[in-house]
Parts: C-alpha cells; structure tokens; sequence
C-alpha cells in the first residue's frame, strides 16, 4: 500500500470521527495561542491606562505605512491560504500548491517589512526594557510601550515564521499527493494556523501603529 | 463526508473585500484623528476577526463542538482584557506620568 494514503487511526470508526477529532484539537490548540497573545493584550489594556498620553506619544512614533503595509500583505495572504481549500475540493492541486506558494511568499515579504522596521527602531535606540535609549520619547510610558511593542510583535513575528514553515510543508506534501479532492482535513487544519496569525496581526495593528 | 455545507469562490472573494476595505476605513479614521478612534478601531478589528474565524476558517461550516472552544476563549479573553484594565483604572496605586529619565527606567518610583 502506498504511503502517500491517508489512513485512518485505528482508534477511529470513521474518517468523519478522525475529521472531527482534529478539528476540535486544532481549535483547542488555537485557543491556547489565544490566550498567550491575550497576556500581552491585558498587559497592553493595563499600560495604556496607566500611561496613556505617553503611549500615544510612542506609537506616532511608528511608521503607520509599515503597519499599514503589513495589514494588506496579510489580509492578501490569508485570502490565499483559504483559497487552497477551495482549490483542493475542486481537485485543483496544482492551483493549491500555486496558492500555498504564494502565501508563504508574502509571509516572507511581511518579515522582511518587520524587519526593516525593527532596524529603524534598534537606529533610534526603541528597544525593550533597560536597553531604551530613545532621546525623543524619554518617558517610562514610552518605554513600557516599545518593550511591548517588541514582544508582541517580536512573538508574532515567530508565528509567521513558524506559519511559513508550515506552508512550505503542506506545499511539500501536495506536491506529493496527499492532498486529494476527498481527503485534506490536514491541509485545512494548516491553514487556520496561518488564520490565527493573521487574526492576531488584527488586532495588533491598531494597539501598535494607529491609536 | 456528511459536511454539506461549502465556502464557494465568491463567499471568499466577497469576505476579502470586506476585509480589505474595514482595514483602509480603519486606517482613514485613524489619519482623521476622529475622537475615540480606537474604540472604533477595535470594534472593526473585532469584526474582521469575525469574518477571518466565520468565513476563512470555516467555522461557517463546522458543528456547533468545534465553534465553541474558540467562543469560549474569546470571552476569556474579553474578561481577562477588561478586567485588568478596570483594576490598574481604579487602583490608584500607580501615579500615571512619572518621569524617570529614559536611560533608566529600572529605577522609577514606579515600581
């Protein structure tokens, strides 16, 4: 029997049972990314009231266009990633590895914009925690902003980065074959990953570049 | 499969449109400066996490077991979010706008 099969787990009765498992595990394990953003997000709520002209002052210091770039290029690429489903029930392989492709591309293309904005950011000296120096903004609020700053979106960074892992393998996998019109379940759990990325970004884009 | 029903190619491309123009109403209303903008912000943000969760991840589809672990971390979150902002509102405890000095922020009288 050929390995590319999807089999089902003996402890299945059914694939529609075997479906319904990893579905309820994806989303429990989504959750739990949830609530380690939310950490970060009551941290902020909890700041901003403590700070909150000081915080103002900080986030203007940002480059609303990266943020705002950024925005699109995810939005876009999570538009793709859906596509892939779509493109596999259909039986539409190469188009989903074409989608996939495409996908991790702009995941690459949101780092590389992060990237340039954490440079313009470590020339000002806003960096996290005792490494401040920035001479513009020589306040505690601005400093807890920039720490947090970093560590939100220095965390998001990495699920991007985990994210485009994630692609580049089902892209490996479709390749292959395993993916087929009947059965893709993984492919689906995959792309909510990247889903989960791009909700979080949501959110961080108004907390970090507009408010 | 007994799933019946599916995302069709338009339902994706209609909620991309949706999202793409709640992010550049966001990103007027913040150029705006509109008071209370970032409640609004929020409020669009919450919406466009709806329809990523709704539509993208197809919770459209799923039954209800599936929808409610993500439902019930939400509120969570909206608890744990509110919550600790009414605290530190309330408190008193931390006098807002303490100035001391940038390069030395371990020191404050903050802590």
């Amino acid at each position: 029997m050929s390995a590319r099969v999807e089999l089902l787990a003996e402890q299945f009765e059914s694939f529609e049972q075997q479906d319904h498992a990893l579905r309820l595990g994806m989303w429990t394990f989504l959750a739990s990314e949830l609530l380690l953003f939310s950490g970060l997000f009551a941290l902020y709520a909890a700041y901003r009231t403590m700070y909150g002209a000081d915080f103002v002052a900080a986030l203007k210091h940002n480059t609303i266009w990266y943020g705002t770039i950024n925005t699109y290029i995810l939005l876009t690429s999570s538009f793709t990633v859906a596509l892939t489903v779509w493109a596999v029930r259909h039986g539409r392989i190469r188009l989903c590895a074409g989608l996939l492709a495409v996908t991790a591309l702009q995941g690459f293309a949101f780092l590389v914009v992060k990237a340039i904005e954490y440079h313009h950011h470590i020339v000002d000296g806003a960096l996290p925690g005792p490494m401040y120096h920035y001479a513009a903004l020589p306040t505690l609020g601005a400093n807890r902003f920039f720490t947090l700053y970093w560590i939100s979106t220095g965390l998001h960074a990495f699920h991007v980065t985990a994210g485009i892992g994630v692609l580049l393998w089902m892209l490996a996998r479709t390749l292959q074959g395993r993916y087929t019109r009947e059965r893709h379940t993984y492919l689906e759990m995959g792309t909510l990953y990247w889903h989960l990325v791009d909700v979080i970004w949501i959110f961080l884009w108004p907390l970090l570049y507009l408010g | 499969m007994s799933m019946t029903k599916h995302m069709t190619a338009a339902g994706y491309v209609f909620t991309y449109v949706a999202l793409m123009v709640l992010a550049t109403a966001t990103l007027l209303l913040a150029r705006l400066e509109v008071p209370g903008d970032l409640a609004i912000a929020m409020g669009i943000a919450a919406l466009k996490a709806g329809l990523v969760l709704w539509f993208f991840m197809h919770l459209y589809e799923q039954r209800f077991a599936n929808r409610v672990v993500i439902l019930v971390s939400i509120v969570l979150v909206v608890i744990l979010v509110a919550l600790t902002a009414t605290d530190v509102a309330s408190r008193h405890t931390f006098p807002p706008g303490v100035h001391p000095g940038a390069s030395s922020p371990g020191g404050s009288a903050a802590h």
